[in-house]
């Protein structure tokens, strides 16, 4: 990904904008956690914080960038809103920081965490 | 929108019919009263709390958006009279989880959920009772994010808990315990901007929080045997709007300005020559602006203009702004000069 400037060129590589929209992701109230974008014999990995910009995929074709986000959700909150608000968040942060549109942000619920109650 | 149109409503007690007193318990119908104020509360100043909506996207939609969601959960009570607090505040709280709406929303229902779960069994509430469940719904708030975010409602409804603790531990009654909530809330929300900078940096307090603030308020007024009237009451933003009234311009108009390196102040004196009423608030990239004056045009061409969205810069737009292309003009209002045309109006017997 290439903004452009009168200098020269400015790369952004796809790793460092799944690192900002993992950020933005995690920041986001109702997600417990990102997922593997992979379920492996029908169980979702949940990925440690510092690996969670791995469920994150990032692809940028033709200067349209797309991001798509596998993550796990509260139980208990109406998840079609939780995803909603993935969705604008992660497009305002990374458009924010980049300087370029995001063409789509597309959310996978991976899985569902129940809390133990007290 | 109105009351009367609410089917429930007939439920609802009548405020005022507290004998003024300090409540020492409150049933399923002085629980019901209460969310109703804090719903009506929360409805009359949704304009104003929309103004303060910053984070985490600057969209403007906090204060609807917690308006919707409470009404929701208490429209899925529809014409069942439950004497159990306990059913009542379950019932609620699955309406809010259905009916929640945006990001202030989901935290809504998730202290609400957290509120149902604390009263669970209980037909009526002690202050003790009351307590315990405002700690219950800080608790379940938190646990639905990976990383709360502090100087949001968040730390409203956890300090505001944890005062209403500490003053039903002491031995206050109901309503003492909700006055100690609401002025901790209040405090805490005084305090959002020294804990998320971008509040700081937009010079509001948290929208979330104040939304909070109003509820609780709301309820307070409730347990005090005070009416909420909707149409008696005036606030900040319907207060401007009544302003209009008497305001020597003709327009209300509200915009937001996309942009790099914005200056706040410079747009706000510029704006400020054009009418009055003037609100202008944000940073560097985004800046929300609110006037009344007789030519929205003239205020709308400092900026460019996003209806619905405050992102205006796309590919498909003819001013680019999208990698090298376009002019480089893009948030201003020579970004589309090249694309409207000057037209010569002669307006006849004016001199």
């Amino acid at each position: 990904m290439t903004p452009g400037s009168v200098l020269g060129r400015v790369e952004v590589s796809p790793r460092a904008i799944a690192s900002l929209a993992s950020d933005a992701v995690l920041r986001c109230y109702g997600v417990v956690g990102m997922a593997a974008s992979t379920v492996r014999d029908g169980i979702a990995e949940v990925l440690q914080v510092e690996n969670s910009h791995r469920g994150v995929q990032v692809n940028a074709k033709d200067g349209q960038v797309t991001v798509d986000l596998y993550v796990v959700i509260e139980y208990g909150i109406r998840i079609s809103e939780v995803a909603q608000n993935v969705m604008d968040s992660v497009k305002f942060t990374v458009e924010r920081a980049l300087g370029m549109p995001v063409a789509e942000v597309n959310v996978h619920v991976q899985g569902v965490r129940i809390s133990p109650e007290q | 929108m109105t009351q009367a149109a609410m089917p429930s409503e007939a439920q609802s007690a009548e405020p005022g019919t507290n004998d003024g007193e300090h409540q020492q318990i409150v049933d399923s119908q002085g629980l019901w009263g209460a969310l109703c104020a804090a719903r009506d509360w929360l409805e009359l100043h949704r304009d104003g709390v929309n103004a303060l909506n910053v984070f985490p996207v600057p969209d403007g939609d906090t204060g609807t958006n917690m308006s919707l969601t409470i009404r929701a959960a208490l429209d899925e009570i529809g014409d069942r009279v439950l004497p159990n607090a306990s059913d009542l505040a379950r019932v609620v709280s699955q309406g809010a989880l259905m009916g929640a709406r945006g990001n202030s929303g989901v935290i809504l229902s998730q202290i609400l959920r957290g509120f149902g779960h604390g009263v669970d069994g209980k037909a009526t509430l002690t202050a003790l009772d009351l307590a315990h469940a405002l700690k219950e719904a800080a608790a379940t708030a938190y646990k639905g994010v990976m990383r709360p975010v502090e100087g949001t409602m968040l730390t409203v409804i956890r300090e505001a808990a944890e005062a209403a603790d500490m003053a039903a531990v002491g031995g206050a009654n109901v309503t003492q315990v909700l006055e100690h909530a609401l002025e901790q809330a209040r405090l805490s929300l005084a305090r959002t901007p020294e804990l998320l900078p971008v509040l700081k940096t937009a010079g509001v307090v948290d929208a979330g929080g104040q939304g909070l603030v109003y509820l609780l308020e709301g309820a307070l007024k409730y347990e005090r045997g005070e009416r909420v009237d909707v149409a008696q009451t005036q606030t900040d933003t319907e207060h401007a709007h009544a302003e209009l009234l008497d305001s020597e311009y003709n327009y209300d108009t509200q915009f937001i300005v996309q942009g790099k390196g914005l200056d706040v102040v410079v747009i706000r004196d510029h704006i400020a020559t054009m009418g009055d009423s003037v609100l202008v608030v944000g940073d560097e990239e985004t800046v929300k602006v609110h006037v009344h004056c007789d030519h929205p045009g003239e205020a709308l061409e400092y900026g460019m203009v996003g209806v619905n969205t405050g992102l205006i810069s796309t590919a498909e737009a003819p001013f680019g702004g999208v990698k090298s292309s376009g002019l480089g003009r893009e948030g201003s209002k020579y970004g589309i000069e090249d694309f409207i045309e000057l037209k010569y109006v002669c307006l006849g017997g004016v001199a």
